[in-house]
């Protein structure tokens, strides 16, 4: 037990021998016993007087008013940031640098006309899990040529000659030509 | 801060409670702490700040308008009164700071002796105990108040204080040392009505 509660708490005379201990550097004899005691009991009744009721009135007022201020402040704040993102966004805009030529890619026109982009696939694996890149390549122009009718079939040669033989004229035509 | 409809509402709120009400800005929770607390924190101003009301009145108003700013980082699991005397403590050490007030409280402090009509032993020592306060220093006066007057537990004053509780065992078994020396004279009066 604590000192002060000891002395609070008991007489001297119902002190145990280790409570005699504990106060010995403190209270040695009923006469500082005592007077510690009273003391803490001057102390502890010590008169306060009534807090007034403006302190009450004060708070509240200023609790009000400050109410107030915080109720207008978001607005402040939201109208602050949006002006300073309309100047970063400006700034930003106008230091904006423009591409180099070097960065456009120089692709021939006639190579440009031909180009199909293959369709993105999605990155396909394979069965040792390395990836299979797809690679967009010009098409080749596909030029439709006149194409000879090269040689006829043998059965149409046949047509051919049975027609001859029987028109009798034209195969006499031929024969005095030659 | 809102207004709730329903008065006495709040009357079996706890303390921490109402606090978490006031950080929601509900001022119907607000002025039931103060009920609660305002008399109570005056008193500990009051015999803080040299029993001067018009300052212990000032003190406790600004104790309450900083109770609400900080109502939302008040920690979970924390008591409120003693984090309510942390607070006043501060505000009191900042007191204490200023020269000009210690040097105007130190003189009427020695003022002339009131002594008490029915029993003159116990209106002088009563004197004495209160001139004995008042001259301590800072530290042990607010020790002193915060045991002997406001009647916090030791766990609790080394909360508010920020000292170790085994410091504050310490200090109080010395300054009772020290205020049994002071009032060596009264031993032998009779104290007792």
């Amino acid at each position: 037990m604590e000192p002060d509660i000891i002395i609070q708490q008991k007489e001297w005379s119902e002190l145990t021998g280790e409570e005699r201990e504990v106060l010995r550097e403190i209270a040695a004899d009923e006469q500082e016993f005592n007077l510690l005691k009273k003391m803490l009991l001057i102390a502890a009744a010590d008169e306060v007087p009534k807090v007034g009721e403006n302190v009450r009135e004060n708070v509240n007022a200023r609790l009000t008013q400050r109410g107030k201020v915080r109720s207008i402040r978001p607005w402040y704040y939201a109208t602050a940031a949006m002006l300073v993102l309309a100047v970063i966004t400006w700034i930003v805009v106008q230091r904006k640098p423009e591409l180099p030529p070097e960065a456009l890619i120089n692709i021939p026109k006639s190579d440009t006309t031909n180009i199909k982009v293959a369709p993105t696939l999605p990155a396909a694996t394979d069965t040792l899990g390395t990836k299979l890149v797809v690679k967009a390549k010009p098409v080749k122009p596909t030029i439709k040529r006149k194409m000879s009718p090269g040689p006829q079939p043998a059965e149409s040669s046949l047509a051919v000659n049975a027609t001859i033989r029987q028109n009798t004229d034209l195969l006499t035509l031929v024969t005095a030509v030659y | 801060m809102k207004d709730v409809a329903a008065s006495g509402t709040y009357k079996t709120h706890t303390d921490e409670a109402l606090l978490l009400l006031v950080a929601g800005s509900d001022m119907l929770a607000f002025n039931e702490l103060y009920d609660r607390y305002a008399q109570k924190m005056f008193g500990y101003f009051y015999k803080m700040l040299w029993k001067n009301k018009e300052l212990a009145e000032d003190q406790t108003q600004e104790l309450f308008l900083k109770m609400v700013k900080h109502a939302g980082a008040f920690e979970k699991g924390r008591s409120f009164s003693t984090w309510l005397y942390s607070i006043a403590h501060n505000i009191c050490k900042n007191e204490y700071r200023k020269a000009e007030v210690r040097m105007k409280h130190a003189e009427a402090i020695s003022g002339p002796a009131i002594v008490s009509e029915d029993n003159p032993d116990i209106g002088r020592f009563r004197l004495a105990v209160n001139r004995c306060i008042s001259h301590l220093g800072d530290d042990k006066r607010s020790l002193f108040i915060l045991r002997f007057q406001e009647q916090l537990s030791v766990p609790e004053i080394s909360r508010v204080m920020g000292i170790p509780e085994g410091t504050i065992k310490s200090r109080l078994f010395y300054l009772l040392k020290e205020l049994k020396e002071q009032l060596s004279d009264f031993k032998s009066l009779h104290l007792y009505p």
